[in-house]
């Protein structure tokens, strides 16, 4: 299998992302330790696409407040839809980006970066260029729990489980339990 | 919108290979060679693409300056093309193959005839107008070997992709589940892990 094989084969890895992002919402309301202390708060909000993971064709998609919340995003993964775009809001301390990430494609549009920290800033170029990449690393750095976890054993035991009976309708697994699955491989409780 | 300013819609590319010991030295040169050269009606070329000014399709004096800028190379990337409605281009041919056969006995033209009074067909209409430019910023992290380009055309893609290879004898990996997967969590164990992934089924027991 050449690289292209393999890139259109994994697509679904980012739809499968962007489902682990809402779940974390529901159990963590969207809080993410990234590294030791930078806290990072995803929502998601007002654009919703959904495909059938066996035919992209089918698909549909919702924009307004909450389409999250709504019975028909409720129906469509009960029905085996998983998302393929969102609209994200990520804040860090006093830092708020908006985008529109495409999960298979990994593609970001309409990227709204943070108020410029130096707007009279002769090169405000560089300033933006470092938030995007800001930005980028926090994506990459969820993308990386995500798959860590995906990888492992506690993907099938634990987690898969516990999204199946959040599609279905209740949460089983909470913040302690989110933390125990996704903590950094060698990273330990000190213990008492 | 662009780097310089406005919302942000960007491709994220992977650089691979090395670089030489100097790239603001050795990229300049080859930036200047693929410099975009504007189209002209008379050439027998339909597009033609290269690098330009940052955000400036029409700045094409790229200086040291420009395109250096702290641990950056700024570019941008500009695709031009002639390229007519079909439409136009059938209905003047049409013309012109009706005028053709009123000259002959024969009823049809060959191959060859049709082929060349299209060309004839092109040629007017590139003198009548302009080509279609189309451009985006294109943004390389030297440290962080990432690029960034501020499109998600395909076909501006793939362009982009021909010309940074030609320019810095580089490949760029477009980014994906799969290749910052591999950035991210190196090695060939995760390679062969991912590959044998099958995605999962979450529908709800009800």
């Amino acid at each position: 299998m050449d690289l292209v094989d393999r890139i259109e084969t994994t697509r679904f890895l980012g739809s499968e992302f962007l489902l682990w992002l809402w779940f974390a919402g529901d159990v963590t309301g969207g809080k993410h330790e990234l590294g030791d202390r930078d806290v990072v708060e995803v929502s998601l909000e007002s654009q919703l696409k959904l495909i059938d993971p066996l035919s992209a064709r089918e698909s549909i998609s919702m924009r307004g407040e909450d389409p999250f919340g709504s019975p028909e995003a409720d129906q469509a993964l009960k029905n085996g839809k998983l998302p393929a775009k969102v609209f994200l809001r990520v804040k860090q301390g006093e830092n708020e980006w908006l985008a529109s990430l495409s999960g298979p494609q990994f593609a970001l549009s309409g990227i709204k970066l943070p108020a410029l920290l130096n707007e009279a800033a002769d090169e405000p170029l560089f300033e933006r260029l470092r938030l995007l990449e800001q930005f980028d690393d926090m994506l990459h750095e969820l993308y990386r729990q995500f798959l860590t976890v995906r990888l492992s054993p506690s993907w099938s035991s634990e987690l898969v489980p516990a999204m199946k009976n959040w599609v279905a309708g209740s949460v089983t697994l909470d913040p302690a339990g989110w933390t125990r699955l996704h903590r950094r491989p060698g990273k330990r409780t000190a213990r008492r | 919108m662009g780097a310089a300013s406005g919302s942000m819609s960007v491709s994220k590319f992977w650089v691979e290979g090395e670089l030489p010991k100097d790239p603001r030295r050795t990229f300049m040169s080859r930036v200047s060679l693929r410099r975009f050269q504007p189209l002209t009606p008379n050439e027998d070329v339909e597009e033609r693409y290269g690098w330009c000014a940052l955000g400036e399709p029409g700045d094409l004096d790229l200086t040291t300056g420009k395109v250096f800028q702290n641990e950056y190379l700024t570019l941008g990337f500009r695709w031009d093309r002639f390229k007519f409605p079909a439409a136009l281009v059938n209905g003047q041919l049409a013309e012109l193959m009706q005028r053709a056969l009123a000259r002959t006995d024969k009823e049809t033209l060959s191959r060859n005839q049709k082929a060349e009074l299209k060309q004839q067909v092109l040629a007017k209409l590139k003198q009548k107008y302009l080509p279609s430019m189309r451009m985006a910023d294109m943004v390389w992290n030297f440290d962080r070997r990432e690029v960034f380009f501020w499109s998600h055309s395909s076909a501006l893609r793939e362009r982009l992709l021909a010309c940074f290879e030609l320019t810095f004898g580089l490949e760029l990996v477009l980014n994906s589940p799969y290749s910052a997967g591999l950035k991210l969590l190196p090695g060939k164990q995760t390679q062969q892990a991912l590959q044998q992934l099958e995605p999962e089924v979450f529908r709800g027991s009800r």
